[in-house]
């Protein structure tokens, strides 16, 4: 629980390096794509990984999370097309507004807890793309806001969203080792015996509902002004479901978690490149397959795979059986 | 008075669980809370604990007036209870189980550490510290949750059924336990059992619920002269006999 240098963790940031440099790897315009398609990756480990600390940690398991994605997405577009502000002013709006709306989720789930938390989470994502659709003067409806940027260097992108999916795992890491973070898994863990411990469940809950909801502004925020637009789509179901996938599939509650989960999305990608945009779709059919595979067979993820035991299992399959057992077995036993 | 509870009633429908329960404790002491199942104990706990509220009645801790407070106040006022069904926080590893406990008393992470670590040497778990709870024995799994509530420096603490479930042995550890902490902690004890032998052993007066109504108040060895006592743990056939 303690220490942070451990031989994986170290592993791990080696596999990543190369990652950093692709930028340098490719001449001209060939880079463009493999940028983009990190950008994308960061990202989703950044809102994921927002999402993370409110079901994941505090066991409020939300299935709108795109609200607060959305909701930084419209404040920076609103605030420059609209209001002709610097975006740093739309992507602070957006901070705000989504506190607001995450302290609201947090009022509501002192209420409502488990299933009828999760379905006021879906009320309010629907509640907010209504808006989002209904007040064309200032949302355009559905055809959504278009914002004129000055032109930014794809590398500068590439390296922000790496940036903020590195901050927000390393928030979210400390904040698992932190007293809040206890707090937070002792809710999600028994509720009753953390209330009779002393922990004050409202407050906590809504603590973290405010910190996921800010974080996964940002998120949305930056991804406006890298994608140039924003529209309805940005709180379609099928996002916050994609987090959640990805986050299940990764391990929930881990730091690890959305990081292995979220590279699944190049799956999407993959599939677009291969067999083209018409097929691209399929992608979802496959999440939804891996995840039951996830949930039948490794309920915690990707994290809770033991390489050292995986690969002992399949060097023993392909030894003289009595080996087998001996292999099969965990560590130390 | 350290410890009152003063005509305290709750009905679930028609059913009375406590009806009009009062008694009271002087700190430092062990007193029992006996009855036959379905007398209304651990719903008296649930309404110390602020997890039920009761329909009348007054609960006083220290001059304090507890009935309206929230289960954390409670406990923050310094009260603490174990469930007769073993409450623990299943994929979290024993340290962090007790250290939630000690955080209710400090934001300071290693002074909760430290306070977690002396607790759990002192009620014997210690190298058990990153076992999960998942992973541990029953009797392990009860003293966890003992060491939790220990953590949060309550002064009077509240178990629920705690040797049930036990073997022989790991009743007799268990009582020397919660002697030890009596002597060294100066905890004070209110303790719902039904193995009349631990009833014996550690505590100073015994109350008996029946049917939701305080029945008898007294020395444990004087339990059997009681005829009311007798009559609710044997039934109307004794009476005729
Ligand atoms: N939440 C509830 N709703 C309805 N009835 C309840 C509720 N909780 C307890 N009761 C009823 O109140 C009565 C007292 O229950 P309680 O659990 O307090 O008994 P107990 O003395 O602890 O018994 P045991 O020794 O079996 O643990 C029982 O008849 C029980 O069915
Ligand atoms: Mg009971």
């Amino acid at each position: 629980m303690q220490n942070w240098i451990t031989p994986k963790n170290i592993v791990v940031c080696i596999l990543i390096t190369p990652v950093l440099l692709i930028p340098f790897f490719y001449k001209g315009g060939a880079a463009l794509l493999p940028m983009h398609l990190v950008i994308m990756v960061a990202s989703y480990i950044a809102l994921a990984q927002t999402w993370n600390i409110l079901s994941g940690l505090t066991g409020m398991f939300s299935l709108g999370h795109a609200t607060f994605y959305a909701l930084g997405g419209y404040s920076l577009a609103v605030a420059m097309v609209k209001l002709g502000l610097n975006p740093f002013v739309g992507l602070a709006a957006g901070i705000v507004l989504s506190a607001f709306f995450g302290l609201l989720l947090g009022a509501i789930s002192s209420r409502l807890t488990g299933f009828f938390f999760t379905i006021s989470t879906i009320a309010l994502a629907q509640v907010i793309r209504t808006v989002a659709m209904q007040w064309t003067p200032v949302t355009n409806s559905i055809t959504g806001l278009k914002i004129f940027r000055p032109i930014v260097s794809r590398m500068v992108f590439f390296y922000v969203a790496i940036g903020l999916a590195v901050a927000v795992s390393i928030f979210f890491a400390y904040l698992r080792r932190s007293r809040m973070g206890s707090m937070f898994v002792a809710i999600r863990e028994n509720i009753h015996l953390a209330r009779s411990l002393g922990v004050d469940v409202v407050r906590y809950k809504t603590i973290s509902s405010i910190i996921a909801a800010m974080l996964a502004s940002v998120v949305g925020s930056f991804i406006t002004y890298y994608i140039q637009v924003v529209d309805p789509n940005y709180l379609s179901p099928l996002i916050s479901e994609k987090i959640i996938m990805v986050t299940i599939i990764g391990g929930m509650g881990y730091a690890w978690g959305p990081i292995w989960g979220s590279v699944l999305i190049l799956l999407e990608e993959f599939i677009r490149g291969t067999l083209g945009a018409r097929y691209a779709p399929l992608a979802t059919a496959l999440y939804g397959v891996i995840l039951i595979v996830f949930m039948l067979f490794r309920p915690n993820g990707i994290v809770s795979i033991n390489l050292k035991r995986s690969f002992g299992m399949a060097i023993a399959a392909l030894t003289p059986a009595k080996n087998i057992e001996a292999a099969a077995r965990p560590e130390g036993k | 008075m350290f410890f009152e509870i003063d005509g305290i009633t709750k009905r679930y429908g028609g059913l009375v669980a406590n009806s009009d329960v009062s008694l009271h404790m002087n700190q430092h002491e062990i007193v029992g809370l006996i009855g036959p199942n379905g007398a209304g104990k651990s719903t008296l706990f649930q309404i110390i604990d602020g997890f039920v509220r009761p329909d009348s009645g007054s609960i006083r801790f220290k001059g304090k007036e507890l009935t309206k407070l929230r289960t954390s106040r409670i406990n923050k006022a310094g009260i603490a209870c174990t469930f007769q069904h073993a409450q623990l926080f299943p994929r979290l590893d024993v340290l962090e189980s007790v250290m939630i406990g000690a955080y209710c008393r400090t934001m300071n992470k290693s002074a909760a550490r430290q306070e977690a670590e002396k607790l759990i040497a002192f009620t014997g778990l210690a190298g058990k510290e990153s076992t999960l709870i998942d992973k541990l024995t029953m009797f392990d799994r009860k003293r966890v949750e003992l060491t939790a509530a220990l953590a949060t420096q309550p002064e009077l603490l509240l178990l629920d059924e705690l040797f049930a479930g036990l073997n022989s042995t790991e009743v007799s550890e268990m009582v020397d336990l919660t002697l030890q902490i009596h002597r060294e902690l100066k905890t004070t004890f209110l303790i719902i059992e039904h193995v009349i032998k631990v009833i014996m052993s550690i505590c100073e007066r015994v109350y008996v619920l029946d049917y939701g109504k305080v029945i008898a108040e007294c020395k444990p060895n004087e339990l059997s002269k009681n005829p009311l006592v007798v009559k609710a743990y044997l039934g109307e056939e004794y009476d005729a006999s």
